[in-house]
């Protein structure tokens, strides 16, 4: 488990499912995307140990509830770099201060634990709200991908954000974590 | 099979097991595409036979003009949904590692993608140090789209990885294009 002072990210066990289940008939669930889309909560059980081998999923808790999702994938283990992404889901709560400490612990595991030299994430909505915590925690823009996803009907722009181990942003993480 | 002026694409099949093994054991090649030049003949046709199973990948091998092989053209991660899939082209044989033969393989593949797959769009990551690459895509119509800062370890430092981007309606305008006509028409599915 990694503690911080507002939350603690554990990882995901096979009876959060229904919890996520539930989130995703509110909100699409980006875990759920590509490859689970419209699957029922008995498929994804069945295929539980599959999808949260080939990603790393943490809840986020918050006085032992779980609030929302961080994770990160694609670990290429020669150049050291991953994607990553979180995301509160209950909506009864401000996400602001709880996705930037999860963000936060995550990413401070990422460079200090498992020896990452460089993180990115990929946001296709104008509006998710990680956007808002990217500067503070210090991505930097690398720029757009064009008509790279198909959402509602039409083709948007991805924007890349990516954090360089031993930059500015790192240290913005360290004193945050402090 | 896909027929061009210079070069034809075709299937991958395990009868050029012996070019690959070559070609993924050249050092000088490998470099550009961030892999190990070390790989024994069993793990080749293991590779080979997963990839050709997979969903989201189709492997191509290209064929000179007497049909010798001289390199392999590929698509991974097709997003069906998004419609989109990242584009590579590897031109094994160094007699014929021109502009030429990869470009057309290159104009061919992406003529199968587009009017075939009938995707929306096809990307192409390439390594900072790639030079003829970068020109390569360029010349078909790729547009730079973002350069990943520090993305790839290679020799014992870490390099930009730049993707470039070429959506349906540009390719369009390519074929309209003079030197887009001119693949165009020699080219033929068989």
């Amino acid at each position: 488990m990694l503690n911080g002072k507002l939350v603690s990210l554990r990882e995901l066990e096979i009876h959060d499912l229904d919890l996520l289940f539930l989130w995703d008939e509110k909100e699409d669930l980006y875990l759920f995307k590509g490859r689970y889309r419209f699957a029922s909560q008995e498929d994804l059980k069945n295929n539980f140990t599959g999808y949260s081998f080939s990603q790393k999923i943490f809840v986020i808790n918050r006085d032992q509830a779980p609030i929302g999702l961080a994770s990160y994938w694609d670990e290429d283990t020669r150049s050291r770099t991953c994607e990553i992404y979180a995301k509160i889901y209950d909506k009864s709560v401000d996400p602001h201060p709880y996705l930037t400490e999860s963000l936060s612990i995550l990413i401070n595991f990422l460079f200090n634990t498992e020896n990452l030299s460089r993180i990115y994430t990929c946001i296709s909505d104008p509006f998710d709200e990680i956007k808002q915590v990217l500067g503070k925690l210090g991505f930097i823009k690398e720029g757009a991908l064009r008509d790279h996803r198909f959402i509602q009907g039409r083709y948007v722009d991805t924007v890349v954000y990516g954090q360089l181990k031993g930059e500015n942003g790192h240290l913005k993480t360290e004193k945050l974590r402090r | 099979m896909i027929d061009g002026r210079t070069v034809s694409l075709k299937k991958l099949e395990p009868d050029y097991l012996h070019h690959i093994y070559k070609w993924r054991n050249d050092p000088e090649l490998m470099d550009f595409y961030g892999l190990y030049p070390t790989i024994s003949m069993d793990k080749v046709h293991e590779e080979i036979k997963a990839n050709k199973n997979l969903k989201n990948r189709l492997d191509f091998i290209v064929l000179s003009k007497n049909r010798d092989p001289i390199g392999m053209v590929w698509v991974k991660r097709i997003d069906w949904i998004n419609s989109n899939c990242e584009l590579n082209c590897m031109i094994g044989e160094k007699s014929y590692r021109s502009k030429v033969f990869g470009a057309e393989a290159i104009f061919l593949l992406l003529l199968f993608c587009m009017n075939e797959l009938n995707l929306h769009k096809v990307y192409a990551k390439i390594i900072e140090f790639a030079r003829e690459s970068h020109k390569l895509v360029s010349h078909i119509g790729f547009k730079k789209e973002i350069a990943l800062k520090k993305m790839v370890f290679q020799h014992g430092k870490y390099w930009d990885l730049i993707i470039y981007g070429l959506l349906r309606k540009e390719f369009e305008a390519f074929i309209n294009s003079t030197q887009g006509q001119k693949y165009l028409l020699s080219s033929r599915k068989i």
